[in-house]
């Protein structure tokens, strides 16, 4: 492979990898911009997603007979699975301590987090021939690869571009921009722009900020549902622990681009996947190393710049 | 919509009454037994100093506070109780303290924040215009960010936020705080304006002299309890007024 080639595969891989990030940091990012909640459960939405992704192929019978009705299917039922879930997660956890010290929300969220996990260990060793038959709960599952690899450049050619990173694209830009135009453009869009800038001023117009809430979940779930499936496909392995890496990147990435900002969590997610890309793709044994970066980026961007890439305020006058 | 029934006095004229209000903050009683009514075309203020529970007044009457006891009554209904988003559709909108313009929505977003309870096109851009006739200089800014105003023109947007919703009443929380003096004379000219029009103005300020100018009628509040109560040029002639309010 020449310096050109092995750039633009770390671009493919990586921008694949930051795409699927970008639809959890989102859920991060807005439930954060709205009620100043880091959400540590959001990764193990994602996660359950995943594990009702596998069931259903696993109801389908498992394998490729028709790819096309089973990834149709999943994304008709896991996102409003996620919706669901992460709308319940807030009704019942987060809103009655909407006014307690942040930190004992915080510490609910983790919590969350717990019984989440253990859930997807439990669904992980149902009796089903898509987990093992139950064998062993814990262990990665291996998702049946639906959609095949296929070189869209040619099988002689070096750069590998699949249709799966086009299926990451296809999915995941439309649903970005569409998020984009309801937060800027429509009127419960700009309600919740509003309820995140001041709560109290937006009661004084009418909004009922607690459904606004809600609803916030609702989209931040549906993304992590999408999400799901997308990254199930696309890594083809999923496992009761994969919320919490997946929640990290998408956290770093959040964080990085400024949390609260939604093109920044995008940018963020973008940089978080390409940095993973260089660490598993070029630097040797840099695959090992991957984490540590992500937590690195972490660490260096909430000590020198806390409000991240996009994350300057404008000026308020009191 | 639950009909509660009123079973208190009824004076066909009141439009907005508290009677024997007592609220709070946790532990902490900011108000005791406030009763205060304002009439139909009314401008009523509510003077006193910092800390003696104006603010707490009228966020009880939006709903932002919950009294603990006591009734809040709009048009002869009682909508204590009742959660904030819930109370502006009865006609009942406020100028909140501070202003609490949004920040990064730009001019037109406030604006058309504060027609959220209304749905007809046609209509809200009625009361857009209004406000930028009202406001001219709302209209030059109209895609500045909120957050990028001066105090007046940030009190200015509030104020024509607030009447978006087409309130029949108007609570107004330091409308002079943080406003050039010129400025203030201007807001304080378009509240008597709009009273005119046939809005009701419940006004709370620290400025006790400009505020009796312009009310008619004007309520003393001490430490969580009304102490005075008269027309406002009666309180502006009163010695003790003077003294404690009007620096005299």
């Amino acid at each position: 492979m020449s310096t050109w080639e092995i750039i633009l595969q770390l671009l493919i891989t990586g921008l694949a990898n930051g795409l699927i990030i970008a639809l959890i940091a989102l859920g991060y990012t807005m439930v954060y911009g709205i009620v100043e909640l880091i959400n540590f459960a959001h990764g193990d939405v994602m996660m359950l997603g995943c594990f009702l992704a596998l069931t259903i192929v696993g109801l389908l019978g498992g394998e490729v007979a028709a790819p096309w009705l089973a990834i149709g299917l999943m994304l008709l039922l896991v996102p409003p699975f996620c919706a669901a879930l992460n709308w319940m997660i807030d009704r019942h956890v987060y809103r009655p301590l909407r006014n307690a010290p942040k930190l004992t929300v915080l510490v609910s969220a983790i919590g969350v987090s717990f019984v989440c996990v253990n859930l997807g260990m439990f669904w992980g060793g149902l009796p089903m021939e898509v987990f093992g038959g139950g064998a062993q709960a814990a262990s990665a599952k291996s998702f049946p690869d639906l959609l095949g690899y296929h070189n869209l450049l040619g099988n002689d050619a070096v750069v590998q571009l699949t249709s799966k990173e086009v299926m990451v694209a296809v999915i995941t830009v439309p649903l970005m921009i569409l998020l984009t135009w309801f937060v800027s453009r429509t009127r419960l869009g700009t309600a919740m722009r509003a309820v995140a800038q001041n709560p109290t001023a937006a009661q004084l117009m009418g909004i009922d900020t607690n459904r606004v809430v809600g609803l916030t979940f609702i989209i931040g779930g549906a993304l992590a549902g999408v999400a799901s499936v997308v990254a199930a496909l696309y890594t083809t392995s999923i496992s009761f622990q994969m919320g919490y890496r997946n929640g990290l990147d998408a956290f770093t990435a959040a964080v990085l681009g400024g949390i609260g900002n939604l093109p920044g969590a995008v940018l963020g997610a973008l940089c978080i996947g390409l940095a993973r890309a260089v660490m598993e793709g070029w630097v040797p044994n840099g695959g090992q190393w991957s984490n540590t970066v992500v937590f690195g980026v972490l660490i260096l961007v909430l000590v020198f710049r806390p409000t991240g890439i996009l994350g300057s305020r404008v000026r308020e006058k009191v | 919509m639950n009909e509660t029934p009123d079973p208190g006095p009824r004076t066909p004229d009141i439009l907005l009454s508290l009677e024997n209000v007592d609220a709070g903050y946790g532990p902490i009683r900011a108000l005791h037994g406030i009763t205060l009514n304002v009439r139909a075309g009314e401008i009523v203020t509510l003077i006193g100093a910092n800390g003696a529970g104006k603010t707490t007044t009228l966020l009880c009457c939006s709903g932002i506070v919950t009294p603990t006891s006591g009734a809040i009554r709009f048009a002869g209904q009682a909508i204590h109780g009742q959660p904030a988003h819930a109370i502006v559709r009865h006609g009942i909108a406020q100028v909140p303290e501070g202003r609490k313009i949004f920040p990064r929505l730009s001019v037109l977003e406030n604006l058309r924040l504060g027609a959220f309870t209304r749905s007809d096109p046609t209509e809200i851009a009625a009361s857009i215009d209004h406000a930028f006739t009202l406001f001219p200089i709302l209209a030059e800014r109209r895609h500045q960010a909120g957050g990028t105003l001066s105090g007046g023109e940030q009190q200015m947007l509030a104020i024509g936020r607030a009447l978006m919703s087409k309130p029949r009443v108007l609570l107004m929380d330091e409308p002079s705080m943080g406003v050039a003096p010129l400025l203030v004379l201007k807001i304080f000219e378009t509240i008597r304006t709009l009273n005119r029009e046939g809005l009701s103005v419940l006004l709370v300020e620290q400025n006790a002299r400009l505020a009796l100018k312009l009310a008619h009628r004007g309520y003393v509040i001490e430490t969580g309890r009304i102490v005075m109560e008269d027309d406002a040029k009666r309180l502006l002639a009163d010695p003790k007024v003077q003294e404690a309010y009007l620096g005299e």
